[in-house]
């Protein structure tokens, strides 16, 4: 078959009138390198836009096979436009080349233009060669010869052209068929008129919206699912776009009239102007699975570029006649009213990010509703909460009493339009507006600590949650979720260090039988036995801090390591309440470089016991550990110091540690007396190391085999010894017996003889 | 997918079959090339091999084919394989051959009548025989009965290593390496007479590749004359083998010489006898048509190729659109490059690359600086 090329754009010329250096490269490159599969056969200009056009025949690598019907040798015409911003076009000029994926939507169909490119011509520019070039054209006709270069694993073409106007709607409004009700929409603009014309539809959040919104009424409309494969143009008239979806099977006007006719008592309806979604399913291949949707909404108008409201639209598929604002139903359909006179402008929906939508954008699954109350909503705080949200996880109250200050907003989540209001509003209001639907945030401002007016909504908040997160940064304020408030949800605190390096999360296990208190002290433990956490309090220039209470940062601290250590923190709870055991964990960043060490440490089981007043909280690891102490040495007894704290107000005591047995000690059978050398520089090493947040809090020794526990005299005399040493400070005597599997403790008081 | 690597050697065969397995034959080797000339456009086959074992981390070939013992088929091979009949041939990065094909020619051939290269790869296949292992011979006429005997071998010892036309080659099957040899030549007519032509007594395979399903037919011929290749179809039609001699890949018998077409050169385009004629017309759409030679002439010449049988085999092309491929042709004849068919689903594609001109200069010898 012989066969026919159309003309190429543009006038004949030599070659040495080419203008663009890119036309004159390619040329140089064919007549000096004298390359394979590839010839030029002339070269033209185009005047308007001005631009060079070389005529090339390239040879194909073909199989004995093919999918499309593409030529051993292929004509083309080369466009190099002399505003050098534009991509090349590439035009076949066989006037039978077939129409194929992957072609540029023109004007006018033939020549057709390959789209050879997926990468913006501006970045193509950069390492473009005459080679790479042909190259690329030849790939390009071997790839769609084999039917190879749309990949298996690409998504699936466009079934019509794009819009450029983006509508953000609900995704529920696009999932739903929508034959039962019209959907009412806001419909409004944003931006400048320099920015991208957006309209923002809204159904029922109405508060949002800006003035001049336009209520419109939407219709959703599903079609049959087809191959994805060749472009088309978008329908300028509703009968245009009836015909389309005709090709398939479906009859737009049709299902349009029924809708219409079930409305028709809606006369409240009748002004507002329609827009009609279409949502059409695609598949790779004929009859295989839907692999995703193309969705396009329609503003009905009509010839004049005024919108078309509803009763105007009915009257124009010849469902009814309006009169006096009342539509009248036709007995009979009107088929002649096709909808030629209603014109369509073509809007390109895209879903707005609900939760769902913004956990599978976070890669998640599924969407967490798990109810968090988060206390604090400073950097760290609205930082995390921020990422966790982003990613559709949890429903969130967020108790915080502060107002956004200049100095916050160097390092906060929110930004200056927030400035003088509640931290824990602003930031609700932002996500919020963030994700869409049912509001994910809910804000109170207050101080946990003292509620006021708020004490009962903050109560509830507890009550219900699942998780109490703690990013108060304050050590009072994990200590009274802790132990003051009444809630079975799970705690969890997520706090700097005060130099900002590192970030820990303590989080108690599901039951709760390890309360989060009693992790703080085992983290101060670590801080004391695990040499690379030594300087986890302490202050750069190792001086001490001022404030206890407080877990204030420096108030030097970049933004980075704030941002580094919530993402850390925010990946750290999602995975932490994955599982129902507790957690300590440290990420320590290289101030540097923000690299960034791990240091997982193993909690230990709480050991609780009520004591007169008193409480003595201790656990599993530090018994082991005296058990294991007094084991090494029987028959004879030993002991040494205990390390912890007190806290005074509620009554606890915290013991977490043991120095052991000083050398210069006398460990006999029947008796112990405690050394001291190297004790005091230990004590006072903790109390740097901690912060002190541990030191000495009492003694103990052991007991040889079978003598029980029961205070000896001698015992007696020693805990009496003590209480009058630690009565100096207002602390209580603290001593603890050990035995065989038996473990004694006496605070302020010891059973008499 | 498998893929055939045509080397560009001017009038000599060498070529590659790589099978989507990884197992990998070799068809002749002539390292003709003049190492000394910096004009000579044929590969180094030495270093290519080299290469291409390199890429494939490996040291050896499943199979050698050598069709037959002409120097053009066979040159250079006494330097580049390690032979295990004579130590002098062993070592120093010596290329393994695992199991070496010969026709039984290159047995029974007077050693005298054979050039020194030829006898080193008779003496090597005369050692694989006599030991009875890493050895194919093809056919078995009275001559290689006689020769084993002399050696105190009985025939039937070694009829596992032999096989004769018309029979698949025992070690290859389409459902598990992805395909299969049928045997045509030397058929045991072309070995009863006097005087052993060499030519005559080539191999001439047929290929069948299955690709995901798709068959690929592909026939390698020696150097078979026309009458041989007329008597070869015969013989295939009687047996209604025809289907035996269909192909989508054609490598054309010596070098595009008129004398595999009919006895009469012809003025613009050689005429086939009827047998040869019917073969060319067993191509397949797109088929191709591979001639391992030197460009084909404008002018008459009295060593192949010869115009008139390219002429001949383009036409035939143009029947079914096919290409007519001539190594020192592909892809131009200032830079000839290897041949490289793939065979896959869409069947056989020719890959067709532009070389980048940066890489010119990295693939050859740098001009002397001074």
């Amino acid at each position: 078959v012989p066969e026919t090329f159309l003309d190429a754009p543009g006038r004949p010329v030599a070659t040495d009138e080419l203008a663009t250096s890119r036309a004159n490269e390619l040329v140089r490159f064919l007549g000096e390198a004298e390359p394979p599969f590839v010839q030029l056969l002339g070269c033209r200009h185009i005047d308007s836009p001005p631009g060079d056009v070389t005529i090339v025949e390239v040879e194909v690598e073909l199989g004995q096979r093919q999918v499309n019907d593409i030529r051993r040798f292929e004509r083309l015409a080369i466009v190099f436009w002399d505003d050098d911003g534009l991509m090349p076009e590439i035009l076949a000029l066989r006037d039978d080349f077939p129409s194929v994926p992957h072609i540029n939507l023109r004007l006018v169909e033939l020549p057709r233009s390959l789209c050879l490119y997926d990468e913006p011509w501006r970045d193509l520019k950069r390492t473009w060669t005459p080679l790479s070039f042909i190259e690329r054209i030849r790939w390009w006709l071997a790839q769609t010869a084999a039917g190879t270069l749309h990949g298996a694993d690409q998504p699936l073409e466009p079934l019509l052209m794009d819009s450029s106007f983006p509508l953000v709607i609900a995704d529920e409004v696009l999932q739903q068929s929508g034959a039962d009700a019209p959907e009412l929409l806001a419909i409004w603009r944003t931006g400048d008129v320099d920015e991208r014309c957006t309209l923002i539809a809204d159904r029922g959040r109405g508060d949002l919206a800006p003035t001049g919104q336009q209520g419109f009424v939407a219709t959703v409309i599903h079609g049959t699912p087809q191959t994805h494969g060749v472009i088309r143009w978008l329908p300028a008239t509703l009968r245009n776009l009836h015909a389309m979806m005709a090709t398939v099977g479906d009859d737009l006007l049709g299902e349009l009239r029924a809708r219409l006719q079930r409305w028709e008592n809606k006369q409240d309806l009748l002004d507002r102007p329609i827009i009609l979604i279409i949502v059409l399913p695609k598949s790779r291949t004929i009859g295989g699975p839907v692999e995703s949707y193309d969705t396009r909404a329609f503003i009905c108008g009509l010839g004049d570029a005024t919108p078309c409201p509803l009763g105007r639209f009915g009257q124009e598929i010849g469902v009814w006649e309006v009169r006096d604002g009342v539509a009248g139903r036709l007995l009979q359909i009107d088929e002649a009213k096709d909808g030629e006179q209603i014109h369509l402008v073509a809007l390109n929906p895209v879903p707005a990010l609900s939760q769902a939508h913004a956990a599978r954008l976070n890669g998640q699954v599924n969407v967490t509703t798990s109810r968090i109350a988060a206390i604090g909503a400073g950097a760290l705080g609205s930082q995390v909460a921020t990422n966790l949200a982003r990613a559709g996880w949890g429903q969130w109250t967020v108790i915080d009493e502060d107002v956004v200050l200049p100095h916050n907003l160097a390092r906060h989540a929110l930004f200056g339009s927030a400035l003088g209001r509640a931290k824990a509003r602003a930031l609700a209001t932002m996500l919020n507006f963030t994700v869409d639907g049912e509001p994910i945030t809910e804000a109170i401002i207050a101080d946990v600590l003292t509620p006021g007016p708020a004490a009962e909504r903050v109560d509830g908040t507890f009550r219900d949650a699942e998780v109490i997160l703690d990013m108060s940064a304050s050590v009072t304020v994990a200590r009274y979720l802790a132990r003051d408030v009444n809630s079975a949800a799970r705690r969890i605190s997520l706090f700097l260090n005060p130099d900002g390096t590192d970030v820990v999360i303590l989080a108690e296990d599901r039951a709760r039988a390890t309360r989060l208190d009693n992790l703080e002290l085992q983290l101060y433990r670590s801080l004391i036995n695990d040499p690379r956490l030594c300087n986890h309090l302490i202050r750069k220039g190792g001086q001490i801090r001022y404030g206890r209470t407080c877990r204030d940062v420096s108030s030097e601290l970049p933004q980075e390591l704030v941002a580094l250590h919530a993402a850390i923190g925010s990946r750290a709870v999602r995975n932490t309440t994955r599982n129902d055991a507790a957690r300590i964990a440290v990420w320590q960043a290289h101030s540097d470089d923000l690299a960034v060490d791990q240091i997982e440490i193993e909690p230990a089981d709480m050991v609780e016991r009520v004591l007169g007043e008193w409480r003595l909280c201790t656990d599993r690891w530090l018994m082991d550990k005296i058990a294991r102490l007094r084991a090494e040495k029987l028959p004879n007894e030993t002991g040494g110091v205990l390390i912890g704290a007190f806290d005074r107000e509620r009554k606890i005591a915290y013991v977490v540690d043991t120095i052991p047995s000083p050398p210069d000690s006398t460990e006999w059978p029947a008796v112990y007396i405690r050394g001291a050398r190297g004790l005091r520089t230990r004590v006072e090493e903790i109390g740097l190391i901690t912060d002190g947040m541990l030191g000495y809090t009492g003694e103990w020794h052991a007991h040889p085999t079978g003598c029980g526990v029961t205070p000896s005299n001698d015992d007696r005399k020693a805990f009496a010894w003590l209480a009058g040493n630690m009565a100096h400070d207002g602390l209580p005597p603290l001593m603890l017996i050990v035995g065989d599997d038996e473990f004694g403790w006496h605070i302020e008081r010891i059973p008499e003889a | 997918m498998h893929t055939l690597t045509f080397y560009p050697l001017g009038n000599a065969d060498s070529y590659t079959v790589q099978l989507a397995t990884g197992r990998l034959l070799l068809f002749d080797y002539a390292n003709v090339r003049n190492a000394n000339d910096d004009s000579d456009k044929r590969i180094d086959l030495d270093g290519a091999l080299r290469d291409l074992l390199a890429a494939l981390k490996r040291d050896d070939f499943d199979v050698v084919a050598f069709t037959h013992l002409d120097d053009d088929h066979i040159h250079g091979a006494s330097e580049f394989f390690h032979l295990d009949h004579d130590r002098v041939f062993q070592g120093d990065g010596r290329i393994r051959i695992t199991q070496l094909w010969v026709p039984a020619a290159a047995i029974t051939e007077n050693p005298d009548d054979l050039g020194e290269e030829a006898k080193i790869i008779q003496a090597e296949a005369r050692h694989r025989l006599r030991e009875g292992t890493g050895v194919r011979v093809f056919s078995r006429p009275s001559t290689l009965k006689a020769w084993l005997e002399s050696e105190g071998v009985s025939l039937e010892s070694r009829a596992d290593l032999i096989t004769d036309a018309g029979q698949l080659v025992p070690g290859f099957d389409k459902a598990v390496d992805g395909v299969e040899f049928f045997v045509h030549s030397p058929f045991a007519a072309r070995h009863e007479g006097e005087l052993i032509d060499r030519n005559s007594c080539s191999l001439v395979f047929q290929a069948t590749f299955d690709a995901d399903g798709y068959e690929t037919r592909f026939i390698l011929s020696a150097d078979s004359p026309h009458d041989v290749l007329a008597d070869l179809v015969r013989v295939t039609k009687a047996h209604r083998n025809d289907e035996r001699l269909a192909w989508d890949i054609f490598k054309l018998p010596h070098h595009c010489s008129y004398r595999s077409l009919g006895p009469d050169k012809g003025k613009d385009v050689t005429v086939p006898v009827p047998e040869v004629a019917w073969l060319f017309g067993q191509g397949a759409q797109r088929g191709m048509v591979v001639s391992p030679s030197d460009p084909i002439p404008t002018i008459d010449t009295d060593q192949p190729p010869h115009r008139q049988a390219a002429n001949y085999y383009r036409a035939q092309c143009r029947l079914i659109d096919g290409e007519l491929k001539v190594t020192m042709e592909h892809p131009t004849t200032t830079r000839p490059e290897p041949v490289v068919v793939t065979i896959g689903k869409l069947g056989a594609i020719i890959e067709k690359r532009i070389t980048a001109p940066t890489i010119v200069p990295a693939s050859r010898r740098a001009p002397r600086a001074g």
